[in-house]
């Protein structure tokens, strides 16, 4: 097969050969994971040179088809790794905002208050209210 | 290479330790069901069931260490 698919129906198995220098492992292991409930995954190979991917029925399944979906699977996880790469400094830009602008004031920024001071304007002279009653009874 | 195989009353699983790191493999033999035992060799692990049933249980046994990996290094 002129792809990098190779099929081996007697063992209901299929192997993936994948190069390590285009899909890093990491994005292999994610690629592979879609699979973990249709197949039983195996990775073997070479990190450095090439990399299988051997995927074993785990019923009645198109063998080619997965290994097919398991190239684009590759392919997904590769665009995903490189756009999570290129949005990280905005990422942490807006995380930065979202943490320093909910914040407390530095303390250095806060003015002590002295007893003096009246910021909400409740403080006022103590006044003895002269009721007709307390009139009365002083009478 | 046959990743897993059958000897005797014995399922063996052999992984290769370019692929998945030791710290992994430990962890899916301690948390997986079934005993099993785990030994270093040149280039592989080894994990050995002793079981009577076939193969399935060292098929069992890649996934669930996919499964640990993917944990470990959260994708």
């Amino acid at each position: 097969m002129a792809e990098n698919i190779d099929v081996d129906k007697k063992e209901n198995m299929v192997s993936v050969s994948v190069d390590p220098k285009i899909f890093p492992l990491d994005t292999i292991f994610s690629a592979a994971y879609v699979f973990i409930d249709d197949a039983y995954v195996i990775i073997t190979g070479d990190p450095n040179q090439e990399v299988v991917v051997k995927f074993k029925g785990k019923g009645k399944c198109g063998l080619v088809e997965m290994g097919r979906k398991f190239n684009n699977e590759l392919l997904n996880y590769a665009f995903y790794a490189v756009q999570t790469a290129r949005t990280m400094p905005i990422r942490t830009a807006l995380m930065q905002r979202a943490f320093f602008m909910h914040s407390a004031k530095p303390v250095n920024q806060v003015k002590e208050l002295s007893y003096l001071d009246d910021p909400y304007g409740i403080k006022k002279p103590y006044k003895v209210k002269k009721s007709g009653r307390s009139q009365k009874r002083r009478k | 290479m046959e990743e897993v195989r059958k000897e005797g009353s014995k399922v063996v699983v052999e992984i290769d330790s370019r692929i998945y790191d030791k710290k992994s493999v430990e962890e899916a033999v301690e948390d997986f069901g079934t005993p099993a035992k785990l030994k270093g060799g040149f280039g592989f692990f080894m994990v050995t069931f002793k079981t009577k049933e076939k193969t399935e249980v060292g098929y069992e046994f890649y996934n669930f260490l996919l499964d640990k990996v993917k944990e470990r290094k959260v994708m």
